[in-house]
């Protein structure tokens, strides 16, 4: 253990003893302290890769029950050692297996794989070492008439991306909206269970959320009071028919019209899964010599020539990717309606692929099988390219016009500030609202690019922030700033979470810093990046 | 005898080296197929078409790499690829995967 890190304020000896504790809780092998097993535990594609705070734990512990949970907790607490949780660590984009600072206990829940389904019910009970590939094939292999949501990549946790709130493309795609009941092992090592589970003989505890007197599973997304051992889910019932449908527009103005014709369709149900708005520029590098001219640095594809090659592969300068599910002939009706709706739009075009039960989810376009739940990875090969990324994502109205301003803003900021601007993705989790994704490229061995995005990223998030573009999910680095821009009543949003904070983890070892929330002991004045 | 000790070890040994081996495309499935399929919607194996010039040569389970190289592509990973941490791929799972790819 030379070169140990150590958890903040720990002498080695109260820290061997600690691992000690661990290691009788959870077995020897499942506690991790080698530099060569924690390198595990970085992120991968980390926007601090190269500078000597890329965070890595002292420890890692991987236990196998909510009880080694419990334990494992408390131990944490005796010795006062913050620590950070990760599911299957795939948030990739968002911090990976990372946790926020060096010298943190690293909590990994990967081990606990636990699946229930109840199929009249259709719901899943999962623990936060599933993925969605383990329950799409347990699924499958029990024969289920059941659907997932899936995330991209599919090695991510389903509970892990519930409590982070994150999206997919069905119907279903809200995951905080569609989980329904958590077991949640509080900082102190205490279990609670939410809504109907809070009875212990509760026969509907992932059936009805609310239970009685306030619900407080928003409390334990995003946050750090709880550490979540196994969550409800909702899933869908598999329908007779699907159809994936996109709508490519020419020029980039058209997204006006594109999410303005959008929006009624979306709040009526007609579309009623997350369409997405790509640019055509990204389906082109699934195109190997095509991809390869885009990005030769020497001799860089003329815009006639792009425009060129957008209109030979029939992707448009934008294309919106629907979903359309139910019965065979709701399915056509809604899609000959949805056509109807944008015939007016000059050069507009649509492609379109059905699918009928039993599905063969092997067979399919990777496009149709994020739109039925199946897990992939094959929607990577938009960031071939790259060695890693991040997102920005702020969450803007469900406006034509405010996407072309958004447009128009981030280009003009990227280019003020020297960035790469790329063209965003847009995608509609509700019908209220659009998330606007931009990729930004992560350097394994560059370590002034990354300290350069980081001055970029952290100037945009100012000021968007500053215009109401707040962020809903951000990466490790930049959890203070986006906190920062929550900021009404004198950002009364954290001061309430601190407060809750300080009661529920009155040591403060639960993931500190987590979203821009601190315990007492760590508040200190943020100022510019990260906290000072 | 001692003939006989031979043959059970050397029957034990290709049991082991079968069981192994069936274990690594086990493993492939799960973490590597999506990425690494003889494919053009695998993702990796479309980005190493431009480095191998067909999708034949660009899919992994058809090209030799050295043990060690598999090893820290799978603990450091490499490129977009990210590491695979010892609760994902067990040191066993890991060999399991090296002697699945070397066939």
């Amino acid at each position: 253990m030379s070169d140990q890190v150590l958890p903040p304020g720990l002498t080695q000896s109260d820290f061997n003893d600690a691992v000690a504790e661990l290691k009788a809780v959870v077995g020897e092998r499942w506690v991790f302290t080698e530099n060569d097993q924690l390198k595990g535990y970085r992120d991968a594609y980390s926007i601090m890769q190269g500078d000597p705070a890329d965070p890595i734990p002292s420890v890692a512990v991987a236990p196998a029950n909510t009880e080694e949970v419990q334990k494992a907790v408390v131990i944490a607490n005796k010795y006062e050692i913050p620590f950070w949780v990760i599911s299957t660590g795939k948030n990739l984009g968002y911090g990976g297996a990372a946790p926020k600072e060096t010298g943190m206990m690293t909590l990994d829940l990967n081990r606990m794989n636990g699946i229930e389904i109840n199929e009249k019910q259709a719901y899943a009970v999962v623990e936060p070492g599933v993925s969605y590939f383990d329950l799409f094939n347990h699924i499958q292999e029990k024969g289920y008439k059941l659907w997932i949501d899936v995330a991209s990549p599919g090695w991510g946790s389903v509970l892990g991306n519930t409590v982070e709130r994150g999206v997919g493309y069905t119907p279903f795609s809200d995951h905080f909206a569609n989980q329904c009941g958590m077991e949640v092992v509080l900082p102190d090592g205490e279990i609670y269970r939410t809504g109907m589970g809070a009875n212990s003989s509760a026969e509907t505890w992932h059936n009805y959320k609310y239970g009685f007197g306030p619900t407080l599973d928003g409390l334990f997304t995003q946050s750090n009071l709880g550490v979540v051992t196994k969550i409800g889910v909702w899933l869908m019932p598999e329908p007779p028919c699907f159809r994936t449908g996109y709508i490519m527009m020419q020029k980039p103005e058209d997204i006006i019209p594109m999410v303005d014709i959008m929006r009624p369709l979306r709040q009526s149900g007609v579309i009623d899964n997350t369409a997405s708005i790509f640019a055509g520029t990204m389906d082109l590098f699934r195109i190997p010599d095509i991809r390869d001219k885009l990005l030769d640095p020497n001799n860089p594809p003329s815009q006639e020539q792009v425009s060129a090659w957008l209109r030979e592969h029939n992707v448009g300068f934008w294309y919106n990717r629907i979903g359309v599910y139910g019965y065979e002939k709701t399915v056509d009706y809604h899609w000959e309606q949805i056509m109807d709706e944008h015939a007016s739009v000059p050069g507009v075009e649509f492609v379109s692929r059905k699918h009928s039960a039993p599905y063969d989810y092997a067979a399919m376009h990777v496009d149709d099988k994020l739109q039925c739940g199946a897990p992939s990875l094959e929607e990577w090969v938009f960031m071939l390219p790259i060695q890693g990324d991040l997102f920005y994502s702020p969450v803007v109205p469900f406006d034509g016009q405010t996407m072309w301003e958004l447009i128009q803003y981030m280009e003009a900021t990227f280019n003020e500030l020297g960035a790469i601007y790329n063209l965003p993705t847009f995608i509609s989790p509700s019908p209220r609202t659009l998330l606007a994704t931009l990729p930004f490229p992560t350097f394994k061995n560059n370590a002034e690019a990354n300290a350069q995005i980081r001055s970029v990223m952290n100037e945009v998030i100012k000021r968007t922030g500053a215009r109401g573009w707040g962020e809903y999910r951000t990466p490790l680095a930049f959890m203070d700033q986006v906190m920062e821009t929550y900021d009404f009543n004198d950002h009364a949003h954290r001061r309430i979470n601190e407060r809750i904070k300080d009661a529920l983890d009155p040591n403060g070892v639960m993931a500190p810093g987590k979203n821009g929330i601190y315990p007492k002991n760590r508040r200190t004045k943020i100022e510019g990046e990260g906290q000072s | 005898m001692k003939y006989l000790i031979s043959l059970c070890l050397l029957t034990f040994c290709s049991f082991s080296q079968a069981q192994s081996v069936e274990n690594g495309k086990a493993v492939f499935e799960l973490w590597c197929q999506s990425c690494h399929a003889e494919s053009m919607a695998a993702p990796a194996t479309n980005f190493l078409i431009s480095r191998y010039g067909s999708l034949e040569l660009a899919a992994i389970e058809n090209r030799e790499y050295p043990a060690e190289l598999i090893r820290i592509y799978v603990r450091d990973g490499v490129s977009l690829m990210p590491h695979f941490r010892e609760t994902e791929i067990s040191t066993e799972e890991l060999e399991d995967l090296i002697a699945y790819l070397a066939q």
